[in-house]
């Protein structure tokens, strides 16, 4: 720990993060929020949903850098965050790969009734 | 031991105690306040234990009842009243026996297995084993056992809530319909809640579920103590490779606990939902996936088996090393086999999903990722039996538990690997095969290995020994008691005899015979261990500071420890290194060898 | 190990230093957040399950959400984040008075977010589109809801939250729509469903019978099928090329509800989370303020509850809440100045939180950031299926 060196020793040297900082990563958000919208517009199909991901996927990690401040935390919190996020993965994969498989086997469903035609 | 007299209470250097020798973390303060407030960990694992020993009873009171309606075929036991309101006769018999077996898997599975070991010995053992005064975050390991007396409540609504609100209903002549769900009792979905059964039977679902959600919590809430307390907590000096593996083994459980519990939270809740709100995720009849469920289910519930077995691990490779007084050997192969379970843990819970009608590509790849995790079980048994090899080896209780362990768990692991494999899958599934597989881990080693491990640290936590030769028989009884249960169920299984069945043909009628026979001798034994611990707790005589010879900190600390832990500072060392432990024959333990401040200074390094 | 932290009184008994209990801390939130995340992506794993088998659910059904609502929201939320990580900083700046009025800001921005996710529910509420069989598509064992409800109900999500009527860029494109360039994107969703849809019968059935997904694929660009401005409800505006719900296999019909119970939940958990940080926050800001400021934080929580309910009732045109609402605000008032004068009578106590200490603050936080960001993926995921 570096900090017993320090002058005032019962302080914790965390990052500060700088407003300028905070704020360009909010305008960013806010700048990808409003791009999420504008492409969903744009008929891109299949793509859609990957770019809707994609862009969510750069908004959170400004969120989980800056604003939860992980780029200056200790790399084994990042390692936590990033397990969970893998077995997270594993799990719907997993499950998609399966029920992928088995859905057409399935007994077909009874017609639907009472619906207005 | 326990044929000395009067042991001197000494520290570990063998110098008489200064200062209040009465004085420790049991009675530190007074009044039942002072225990349910306690933040002290060594007080919240006393807590649990009673809360989980207490759920033990009542888990082993369904076992034997359970045991005893198919010690013969046909109808055994009479049926309760009121458990079931609708039909009488033998279906309100079976209807019991299926109450019967839902609850010994739900309350032994939720209270007893998972949280024996890491609550009550992990709570108490890891600070010690790190050197520390407390876990990481003190109260929520207190919040922690609120959340498992919580659930415990939940449990006890599903079995006698429905009760009541009738009882209430007769008495000032109300409709138990109109009080809904709240007039359901008991719980007959086995306890896996597979739907989409679970979502229409008439038994007390939400309140199991939701007492299994909050047990999660309390989970989760010690998983995370754990990792956070041995990440940050160890002793300046104490490097990831002078944690005694007992420490790797609970590190490697909180990984799962943290990571696979929150997955059972998420899916008792839909669950819950799927009763309270009519959801239809999981019922083929609203247009919703039954086998999601089991998907949602088995990743939590799978690598749940090794949030049971890993500790026994834990305890296992403790108790081998100091009763072989002996290096453990191949530590980093033990300590890495952990973690390695319990990743590979989270990716085979498509096993339990073979007849499921499961992707055959996706059941291949479970396979063999579930034959994989024979590999570092193997390694473990291998390198307990190599630290035996050529160890002196002395037979005290908790050894010969380690020993039982061995066996059992080798018997349990080995028939996994039957069950791993697809084709012999087909046919043992869903038969008394799995059954006995199952109960031999979890019963055999994971039940063993808590029984060890309250054993070996039984004279720390209330500084009294306990009667050597009773204990030794306690031991037997359940070995034999265990074998003759169990063993028998492979036979039975592989014969093609169905789990969960209340009734059978003829022929098995032998098979269960013995089984229920040996279940009685199993009960005997574990009598024998709990008046064993009572008369240890009124009679026993003083324990000494270390009367195993161990070298983790724990057995520096006095027998039972002040609330702080520690007098002095302790000596940070290889945890298996005994060579400074010398027996003392009249303190009637180990003492430490006065080591220079060099030596202590580069032991620290 | 750090003798001076000693002197901190925030050092807890068992650690030895300022830096070891805070990052212990962090640590333990951090585990946290990663069963939160399980939590929720078991969550995320049956949306994933039924969108990749019923992709055209998904299209027909998420046009019932409202995504103009939806984008403000999300703008909310991040502004509160982006409040929150400064209340972070002012924090460890010791900047005490700004914690306070940027703490409350947060506060105020979890409850805007709570107003519009009930303006949300209620306007789906009120057309029949609620959880379980409270739902016009609610099917069970053949049947699927009644039918008067369900006309409204189909009506509501075909005309409702469908994006284009909301931005001018997207109206030029209506002449175009209807059929050639719209058909592509549908056919490579239509060659995804293939694989998981059950088989149809090969025939082409006429349009507005029982389409199966794999039909339209069949029709190819100049599919009937595609006629989604039938009746043109909104004169002058375009839709998206979305199903329609005669024209969906009865396979995807009859898990029409499910999308809504998997909105329900995610969102019903998320603001279950969104509650549980405001009530995180209130205790940071109660925590932060000063003794004189301490008096009121009570009175502000009740203020925000009662603003709420006074929301509630006027929305709903419900006179229970307007009542509610208004007692709470009163009790407020009352609470606020009898605290007052009690703490205006003592020696004014700065707040808890400066540079020596700002561990809470940080931990909180991260759990709000956590809210944050799951909302950064049901954002996307429920309101833009396309």
């Amino acid at each position: 720990m570096s900090d017993t060196t320090h002058a005032d020793t019962h302080v914790v040297h965390a990052h500060i993060s700088p407003l300028w900082q905070l704020a360009g990563i909010l305008i960013a958000l806010l700048l990808l929020t409003v791009a999420t919208v504008a492409v969903s517009y744009a008929n891109l199909g299949n793509l859609s949903i990957l770019v809707a991901l994609l862009i969510a996927a750069v908004k959170g990690t400004l969120v989980v850098l800056y604003f939860m401040h992980l780029r200056y935390d200790a790399p084994f919190n990042a390692l936590v965050f990033s397990m969970a996020l893998l077995f997270v993965a594993l799990m719907i994969g997993f499950t998609l790969i399966d029920s992928r498989q088995y859905q057409p086997n399935l007994t077909p469903p009874p017609a639907v009734g009472n619906v207005p035609e | 031991m326990t044929s000395n007299p009067a042991p001197i209470i000494t520290d570990a250097f063998g110098h008489p105690r200064k200062g209040n020798l009465s004085r420790n973390y049991l009675n530190e303060s007074k009044g039942i306040l002072s225990w349910l407030l306690t933040l002290d960990h060594k007080r919240i694992a006393i807590l649990y234990m009673v809360g989980v020993l207490t759920s033990f009873l009542l888990g082993g009171i369904f076992a034997i009842l359970l045991r005893t309606e198919l010690i013969a075929p046909g109808t055994t036991l009479p049926a309760v009243g009121g458990i079931n309101t609708t039909s009488g006769g033998a279906d309100a018999v079976w209807s019991q026996y299926n109450q019967m077996f839902t609850l010994h898997g739900a309350v032994m599975v939720f209270m007893f297995i998972i949280p024996a070991i890491p609550a009550i010995l992990g709570n108490f053992v890891l600070p010690l084993h790190l050197g520390a005064k407390d876990v990481a975050f003190p109260r929520l390991n207190l919040m922690s056992w609120y959340c498992y007396m919580i659930g415990g409540l939940f449990f006890l609504w599903t079995l006698g809530g429905g009760l009541f609100v009738r009882l209430i209903c007769k008495i000032f002549g109300l409709d138990p319909e109109s009080f809904g769900q709240l007039a359901n009792v008991g719980l007959d979905t086995g306890w896996t809640f597979y739907t989409p059964y679970s979502t229409w039977t008439s038994s007390s679902v939400i309140s199991a579920t939701m007492g299994a959600f909050v047990l999660g919590f309390s989970s989760i809430l010690t998983g995370l103590n754990f990792i956070a307390s041995i990440h940050m907590l160890r002793r300046p000096g104490q490097g990831w490779t002078k944690l005694p593996l007992f420490c790797w083994g609970i590190y490697a459980t909180s990984i799962i606990q943290i990571l696979a519990t929150p997955v059972l939270a998420i899916t008792l809740l839909l669950l819950t939902a799927e009763r309270a709100f009519g959801v239809g995720i999981f019922d083929p009849a609203k247009g919703g996936d039954p086998i999601l469920y089991q998907h949602f289910f088995w990743f939590y519930s799978h690598p749940a088996v090794y949030i049971m077995i890993l500790p026994g691990f834990a305890i296992v490779s403790e108790l081998i090393g100091t009763f072989s007084r002996k290096h453990i050997f191949g530590y980093g192969f033990i300590a890495a086999s952990s973690i390695a379970i319990a990743i590979l843990g989270f990716l085979v819970w498509g096993h339990h999903m073979f007849t499921s009608g499961q992707s055959p590509m996706l059941s291949a790849i479970f396979s063999f990722i579930t034959f994989s995790i024979a590999v570092p079980s193997g390694i473990k048994i291998f390198n307990w039996l190599a630290t035996m090899y050529k160890g002196s080896i002395r037979l005290d209780t908790p050894m010969l538990y380690a020993l039982s362990f061995i066996w059992l768990f080798t018997i349990g692991g080995l028939t996994g690997v039957f069950c791993a494999t697809l084709s012999v899958d087909l046919h043992i599934h869903d038969t008394y095969f799995i059954v006995a597989h199952f109960h031999y881990v979890m019963v055999g080693s994971t039940l063993t290995a808590f029984l060890g491990g309250m054993y070996y640290w039984w004279p720390k936590m209330f500084g009294k020994m306990y009667s050597e030769r009773w204990a030794r028989f306690g031991c037997l009884l359940i070995f034999i008691g265990f074998n003759l249960t169990f063993f028998i169920q492979f036979i039975a299984g592989s014969q093609g005899m169905p789990r969960r069945y209340a009734d059978y043909p003829a022929q098995f009628h032998i098979h269960h015979f013995i089984s229920t026979i040996g279940s009685y001798i199993l009960t005997v034994g574990l009598f024998a261990v709990l008046f064993n611990w009572i008369h240890s707790l009124r009679r026993g005589a003083a324990a000494p500071v270390n009367p195993w010879g161990a070298n983790s900190m724990e057995w520096q600390a006095p027998s039972p420890p002040p609330t702080a832990n520690f007098e002095t500072d302790p000596i940070v060392g290889d945890p298996y290194d005994y060579s400074h432990w010398h027996w003392n024959e009249e303190i009637g333990g180990y003492v430490l060898e006065e080591m220079t401040n060099d030596e202590i200074r580069n032991s620290k390094q | 190990m750090n003798q001076d932290d000693a002197h901190n009184p925030h050092l807890a008994h068992h650690f030895d230093s300022m830096t070891q209990q805070f990052e212990s801390s962090k640590l333990g939130m951090w585990l946290f957040l990663a069963t939160e995340v399980l939590m929720f992506g078991g969550l995320f794993m049956a949306y994933a399950i039924y969108r990749a088998n019923n992709p055209d659910v998904y299209m027909f059904a998420h046009q019932a959400l409202d995504t103009r609502l939806g984008a403000i929201n999300t703008a909310v939320l991040l502004a509160s984040s982006f409040t929150m990580a400064w209340a972070v900083r002012a924090a460890q700046m010791s900047q005490r008075r700004l914690i306070m009025v940027l703490l409350g800001l947060t506060l105020l921005g979890g409850a805007g977010f709570m107003v519009i996710k009930t303006v949300e529910y209620s306007g789906k509420y009120a057309h029949h589109l609620w959880i379980g069989p409270v739902n016009a598509f609610y099917y069970e064992a053949g049947f699927i809801n009644k039918d008067t409800t369900l006309t409204s109900a189909e009506y509501y999500v075909s005309s409702h939250g469908s994006p284009a009527h909301e931005t001018p860029d997207a109206a030029h494109k209506s002449t175009a729509h209807e059929t050639t360039e719209a058909a592509a994107p549908s056919e490579g969703e239509v060659v995804l469903d293939a694989h998981a849809a059950a088989p149809a019968p090969a025939s082409p059935v006429a349009a507005g019978v029982d389409h199966s997904s794999i039909q339209l694929a069949a029709l190819g660009p100049t599919g009937v099928a595609h006629v989604v401005i039938a009746e043109p409800r909104q004169v002058g505006v375009a839709q998206h090329q979305y199903p329609k719900f005669e024209q969906m296999s009865s396979n995807d019909r009859r898990r029409v509800h499910l999308f809504f119970d998997i909105y329900y939940l995610m969102t019903g958990l998320h603001g279950l989370h969104v509650l549980v940080g405001m009530a995180i926050i209130w205790v940071l800001l109660h925590k932060a303020a000063d003794s004189l400021t301490r008096a009121w934080t009570p009175s502000f929580a009740l203020l925000i509850a009662g603003g709420y309910f006074l929301f509630l009732g006027s929305h709903l045109g419900l006179r229970w809440p307007l009542v509610l609402g208004i007692v709470l605000l009163l009790i407020a008032a009352v609470v606020g100045f009898m605290r007052h004068a009690k703490a205006a009578a003592d020696v004014v106590r700065p707040g808890a939180y400066s540079r020596q200490f700002f561990d809470p603050v940080e931990i909180g936080g991260l759990y709000w950031h956590l809210v944050d960001l799951i909302w950064i993926f049901l954002f996307p995921l429920l309101y833009l299926i396309r």
